[in-house]
């Protein structure tokens, strides 16, 4: 019975021993990895990439794969693995480097690309927003400077009937002045108006003596009032014009007609009448108010009259 | 990176042998028996191992400058793992060196530089897609404002 078992067990022991020396060695890690390593590399296209490296790291692998197949000398297949392992992952770097590089060129030149078609959008952008911009000002400034016309209009507007206003206000005032003063003067001698103004007459035979220039004294003190009531009136220019009637010479009727304008026009500025606001005129008899053949007729030719000249307004 | 290629030149020759191995191979494989070929063969891979120089400190320094120049370019954040594997090499290589394995120190210092490349490769690579993916989205963003701007246009 035990040399059985110790026969069984022989037998065993030498299939064992058998099965073990038949198995192939598994090789060792360095030349997976180097062989990993240069599959790597080809993926990268590190063979036409990285040729030197890449044909230097199967050249490494190649002496370390046949010396694992032959010699097995395991210094040189670790040294030649850990060789073709570097070497093919410095081709695998160097390819997958290029391709990067290659990628980064690609890629800027599409930025650029992009960036040029984004700078000429954002140009056309900004030249529309530009033009609405400028439309939107030349809008708003048409707007504002309407608003100031009619601004401008309306102060014109308002102006003008406050002008109007006073115009016809200061017209009312002259009306009512020129009123008065009618109605003083008529008070103190004829008065009448015709195109050339308001006109005092002051009848020769009251207020002058015959063949005399001299106003008489006893009317000094009505004409005296007829230029106080005259001088209150602003810028009233006066025209004091001498007439007489045919008879005598003309000659000595236009000097007749001068003295007596001039004797009432040094009353008139004794009474305050501003001198540069009165003009006299002597007529003679060349400017007869009524029939010189009559006695009653030529009575009223001689005489003096007060125009009071149209003031401007 | 020409130190690079010069240790990955010397690694060569010390793994085949080189020109002047080759050379002195050839001499014994055509006058010496089996045997002899052998002891040869022995004696020209002491003789070979023997001639490897040690690394030297400004070999030493240029390979670490290396590393520090990845991590200067972000494989620090970006190939934490290269770079470790980069570290662990130079680490190997000066433990060997220490030993006097010059052969070794040497081929883990090509290591050094290799993966200090790779991990320098990786953190530019990431960087630059991160540029790429920057400029992309700025153009995407750019493209639907210029797209809203038409709109407007159209339709203002």
């Amino acid at each position: 019975m035990p040399d059985r078992i110790w026969g069984v067990s022989g037998l065993l022991i030498g299939v064992l021993t058998i099965a073990a020396c038949a198995a192939p060695p598994a090789p060792p890690k360095e030349l997976l990895d180097a062989r990993l390593a240069l599959q790597d590399a080809k993926a990268a296209n590190a063979d036409k990439r990285a040729t030197r490296s890449y044909d230097s790291a199967a050249a490494n692998l190649d002496i370390a794969n046949k010396s694992w197949e032959k010699d097995h000398d395991e210094s040189a297949i670790l040294h030649q693995a850990r060789l073709a392992e570097a070497e093919a992952r410095k081709a695998q770097y160097a390819a997958e480097s290029q391709e990067a590089e290659e990628a980064i060129r690609r890629e800027t030149n599409r930025k650029n690309r992009h960036e040029i078609a984004l700078r000429d959008a954002e140009l056309i952008l900004l030249k529309q927003k530009g033009q609405e911009a400028e439309l939107e000002r030349i809008k708003a400034l048409s707007k504002e400077q309407e608003q100031a016309l009619q601004n401008a209009k309306a102060k014109l507007a308002a102006e003008r009937a406050r002008a109007e206003q006073e115009v016809a206000r200061l017209r009312a005032e002259h009306e009512k002045s020129k009123a008065e003063l009618t109605a003083t003067l008529s008070r103190l001698a004829k008065v009448r108006e015709d195109a050339r103004g308001v006109i005092v007459t002051l009848p020769g035979n009251i207020y002058f003596n015959f063949n005399k220039a001299d106003v008489k004294p006893a009317m000094h003190m009505q004409l005296t009032k007829i230029a106080k009531a005259l001088a209150v009136v602003p810028d009233q220019h006066l025209l004091i014009e001498g007439h007489t009637d045919s008879d005598g010479s003309n000659e000595y009727n236009q000097s007749l007609s001068e003295s007596r304008a001039q004797s009432v026009r040094q009353i008139l500025l004794d009474g305050g009448i501003p001198s540069e606001r009165i003009e006299i005129k002597g007529y003679g008899e060349s400017k007869p108010i009524a029939d010189n053949d009559t006695s009653a007729g030529k009575a009223q030719n001689r005489r003096v009259e007060i125009v009071l000249l149209p003031t401007k307004q | 990176m020409f130190g690079a290629w010069t240790l990955w030149e010397e690694s060569q020759q010390v793994r085949f042998g080189g020109e002047i191995s080759q050379d002195e191979k050839e001499f014994p494989m055509r006058n010496l028996s089996g045997a002899s070929l052998v002891i040869a063969l022995s004696f020209i891979a002491i003789g070979c191992a023997s001639r490897v120089a040690p690394v030297t400190p400004a070999q030493l320094a240029e390979t670490e400058a290396t590393i520090r120049s990845a991590e200067s370019a972000g494989a620090f954040n970006r190939a934490p793992d290269l770079l470790q594997k980069s570290r662990q090499a130079l680490g190997a290589a000066q433990q060997a060196s220490g030993k006097g394995d010059h052969a070794v120190a040497r081929e883990r210092l090509l290591e050094t530089v290799t993966y200090a490349e790779a991990a320098r490769a990786r953190a530019e690579a990431e960087q630059k897609k991160g540029e790429s993916a920057m400029v992309r989205q700025q153009a995407d963003e750019l493209e639907a404002k210029a797209t809203e701007m038409k709109k407007q246009l159209k339709n203002p």
